[in-house]
């Protein structure tokens, strides 16, 4: 009768056999680097677009400080006999600073966000 | 990381992987597919491997990563298709000192084994395939599944007594 018994020496010896084989087919070497070539290509074509937010977000930023800035100057030069007179005369001096002090740190915050968020999400790209 | 420096890990850690991705499926396309998937996203990730470490460790991360995501899915390829592949039941018979008649007990003792590994329950299964296959260390393995060096100690334990119990089973019948 065969002897079925098997100690660990046994069974560690066995099981790198089984493995000992298993070696990647040259095919597929040669096609998984012909994908990878591919892959860097497509990389270098790829228009990043990583950059148009925080643009998009100064252009908007930009107008609203030449809005203000003409708003108030309308106020300043006219008072209130200029176009919207009720919206002109709110507009004092400490409305346009605080007008433009926001578009200010609208502008940082769009930025610093861009810069520190941009590198995050491309590093953690599955 | 240029192509060719790629390439070459390729070269190096391919049969490591390799062995993984075919121990943890069940067929030999989900095997190429998820080896190919391995280094495609490890490709995507390439500037975390130039930072340095382990890159053996890393790569296995990526495939046991991927593996568990579409797991069921090479389940369910294995329902409906045959788990012995042809390749796995190709007798080697370049070795001279052996005669055709062992090499064929030989494979048949193999794929008894393989199936008996398909059996264990996918934790155990995936330590025996990493430390065995892939040959990483314990200490690889519990950083790849972030678990104690002890568990990894103690499901390889496991593993070898289930596959005992399995394959004498197996035999006796």
């Amino acid at each position: 009768m065969k002897d079925t018994s098997m100690n660990n020496e046994d069974m560690d010896i066995r099981l790198q056999e089984l493995y000992a084989s298993d070696n990647v087919p040259d095919y597929l070497n040669i096609a998984l680097k012909n994908k990878i070539t591919a892959k860097a290509a497509t990389e270098k074509k790829k228009i990043e677009l990583w950059w148009l937010p925080a643009v998009l977000n100064t252009v908007i930023a930009v107008i609203g400080i030449i809005f203000a800035l003409v708003l108030f100057e309308m106020a300043r030069i006219g008072g209130s006999y200029t176009i919207i007179p009720n919206i002109i005369n709110k507009a004092s001096e400490l409305t346009l600073k605080i007008t433009l002090l926001g578009a200010l740190v609208d502008l940082i915050i769009g930025w610093l966000a861009t810069a520190i968020i941009i590198p995050v999400a491309k590093n953690n790209n599955y | 990381m240029e192509i060719h420096e790629f390439s070459s890990l390729i070269d190096e850690y391919g049969n490591c992987i390799y062995r993984f991705c075919k121990g943890m499926t069940y067929t030999t396309e989900d095997a190429e597919d998820l080896y190919q998937q391995t280094f495609l996203v490890a490709f995507e990730k390439r500037h975390k491997l130039d930072r340095g470490g382990n890159v053996k460790a890393y790569l296995m991360q990526i495939a046991s990563n991927l593996w568990k995501s579409h797991k069921t899915t090479y389940a369910r390829h294995e329902r409906i298709a045959p788990t012995v592949s042809f390749d796995n039941m190709e007798v080697d018979i370049a070795d001279d000192n052996m005669d055709i008649s062992e090499n064929v007990v030989n494979e048949d003792e193999k794929q008894m084994l393989r199936t008996s590994i398909d059996k264990l329950p996918d934790k155990l299964k995936q330590v025996v395939v990493m430390f065995y296959g892939s040959e990483l260390s314990i200490e690889e393995i519990s950083k790849v599944l972030h678990i104690p060096k002890g568990t990894v100690k103690s499901r390889l334990h496991n593993a070898k007594e289930q596959l005992k119990d399995l394959l004498e089973g197996e035999v006796s019948i």
